[in-house]
């Protein structure tokens, strides 16, 4: 299990893709948060209002406001209910569709290595990728408010927002074996984007519904909120982790019975 | 004097199947190669070369038979069988953002084998010294076919499957990888499993082959057995061929011919008669382009075996399709 998962660490030395993949986030926190001096301001806030529509409810709720508070919940929430899912998505298609794209899977299930290995080294190099990103999200907002000159700084607050965004990017990645399934299945790239693409939109359509809090992709959305809808952080019931949990473990069961039976190399 | 006793079996397959929906891309197929042996499994592209190696080695699954290498049953996870065998199927990959040094390390590392002399054996004999600090990525088809080449040799496999190995090689490189395999099989025992749609790679290479088409083992032979039974024959290159098979059949009453391709007959007994044949064809008003013995190769036999009704590729360049022509 060791050697798979140096292996798997070494496999992306030179890789672009974790630069891309910070890239995204340092752009739609950075840029995202950018905005929201623009958003405080009376003026606009009013023709919001006028507007009417999900963010009119969100500048009623003094979501906007240029405060530590607000800044870091609202980077939080873009991880939580937007980029976070398509990006960690994009990330598990790098990860397990590359062996087809670079044609290098019929090499990896002929080694003498047991095939789950393979697939679990890939989950942690994933966890530790998404974690990864989680932290940059965190420091990407805290630049940004920095740089905004935005008042209101506590360490209780980056301490929140620290332990919200390891519980947000753990109920994301709960999600993630299916999209790895989903690129064994394809056998590249473009099947798994596009379920993650899929999922997005139609967890972000069922987010104002009674099944909300049901919806593996929907519940790091509901821990910590979402400004926009606007969903309150609620404390989720304990059936939601089941449910998590459970497509976790059948997306895992589905990963590795894919990797083990089928027809797996191109 | 007792007898000698019979080379192991190393790799066996039994009834493999796989079937593609309608598409039947293997059926039935049986084929033994013994220790030592370089098998080369020949076949036109679609034949089921590849399928056949991939089940072979797990990475497909049959519809129905097995695959037994080294006395294990092959299906996912066969460590014990994968600790020794080397496999490159075609178009061998790469981790194209590491170098070939990194990628050769990569698999010593998953092979949890220590780095010793083998390894720049290795590295030498597969000819990539002068690549290894050069990203894979950037590596012609050929030297991606040599890193490939030396993944799979990394573990001293005692057999090695080859898909298409000379695939994007130059002609250098070809006779390097022929001279290669041979030496491997030579000098260090080890059984080379190669598939090829190239017959003069092949002829020149292997000590037994095993033809499939249509997804079906035609025959397996010993070279030597082909050699037997390549018969010679007389080969006249005539300007009108119906007509001279109509003078050859009724005017010199030769019976054991065959019209190669268009303008060529062959005639494979009389050959003490072969200026009578001429002359009476010169005299019919049949121009003579060019009358010699030889004798039918690889290309030949595999012609007859197989035949023009295939779909997919000609078995060779040169050959035109269709022209096979018939046999008496």
């Amino acid at each position: 299990m060791m050697r798979a998962l140096a292996a798997e660490f070494l496999k992306l030395k030179r890789s672009r893709m974790p630069l891309w993949s910070g890239l995204i986030v340092i752009l739609a926190g950075g840029l995202g948060l950018a905005v929201l001096p623009v958003l405080s301001d009376p003026a606009t806030q009013a023709q919001i209002a006028k507007g009417g529509g999900v963010f009119a409810k969100a500048v009623a709720a003094g979501a906007y406001g240029p405060t530590w508070e607000n800044y870091l919940r609202i980077g939080l929430q873009g991880m939580s209910g937007s980029w976070g899912v398509l990006t960690f998505g994009f990330v598990t298609a790098y990860l397990f569709g590359r062996e087809f794209r670079e044609g290098t899977a019929k090499t990896m299930f002929t080694l003498p290595l047991r095939r789950e290995y393979v697939m679990l080294a890939k989950m942690v190099v994933l966890a530790v990728w998404v974690l990864g990103l989680g932290a940059l999200s965190v420091l990407v907002t805290m630049g940004t408010a920095t740089a905004l000159g935005v008042g209101g700084f506590t360490w209780t607050h980056v301490l929140t927002s620290l332990t919200d965004t390891v519980a947000v990017t753990a109920a994301l990645y709960l999600t993630l074996p299916f999209v790895a399934w989903f690129a064994m299945l394809g056998k590249g790239y473009l099947p798994p984007m596009l379920y993650s693409l899929a999922v997005m939109m139609v967890s972000n359509g069922l987010v104002e519904t009674p099944i909300s809090h049901w919806v593996p992709w929907n519940i790091p959305l509901h821990l910590v909120g979402a400004s926009w809808y606007p969903v309150p952080p609620s404390s989720l019931p304990p059936g939601s982790w089941v449910v998590a949990a459970a497509f976790f473990l059948a997306g895992l069961a589905a990963l590795m019975w894919r990797a083990d039976h089928a027809d797996s190399a191109r | 004097m007792g007898e000698a006793a019979a080379p192991e079996v190393v790799i066996r397959t039994v009834g493999l199947t796989k079937h593609f929906k309608d598409v039947k891309a293997v059926e039935s197929l049986d084929l033994t190669v013994h220790r030592g042996e370089i098998y080369a499994f020949l076949g036109r592209n679609g034949a089921g070369k590849t399928t056949t190696i991939r089940m072979m080695l797990a990475l497909a699954k049959p519809t129905d038979g097995y695959a037994e290498i080294l006395g294990q049953r092959m299906k996912p996870n066969a460590l014990r069988a994968f600790e020794r065998i080397g496999s490159m199927l075609e178009n061998a990959g790469a981790y194209g953002n590491l170098t070939v040094r990194e990628n050769l390390e990569m698999q010593r590392n998953l092979l949890g084998l220590r780095r010793d002399r083998w390894v720049d054996d290795v590295i030498e004999m597969c000819d990539l010294g002068e690549y290894l600090d050069r990203r894979a990525s950037t590596l012609s088809l050929g030297n991606r076919q040599r890193l490939g080449l030396g993944r799979a040799l990394l573990h001293k496999p005692e057999i090695l499957i080859l898909d298409e190995p000379t695939n994007g090689l130059d002609p250098v490189g070809i006779a390097d990888m022929r001279a290669l395999l041979k030496q491997l099989a030579s000098e260090r025992g080890i059984t080379v499993f190669l598939s090829s749609h190239n017959l003069g790679e092949v002829q020149q290479i292997a000590t037994r082959i095993g033809i499939i088409h249509k997804g079906r083992m035609l025959e397996e032979i010993g070279y030597d057995d082909l050699r037997h039974l390549n018969r010679e024959y007389l080969a006249i290159g005539v300007s009108d061929t119906k007509r001279a098979v109509w003078v050859l059949e009724e005017k010199c009453g030769v019976r054991d011919f065959a019209v190669h391709e268009e303008g060529s007959v062959r005639i494979y007994s009389g050959f003490e008669r072969a200026q009578e044949f001429n002359r009476v064809l010169i005299e019919s008003g049949i121009g003579i382009i060019s009358s010699h013995m030889s004798e039918e190769n690889l290309e030949d036999h595999f012609v007859k075996l197989t035949g023009d009704d295939a779909e997919g590729e000609t078995p060779s360049p040169g050959r035109r399709r269709g022209s096979r022509g018939w046999r008496r």
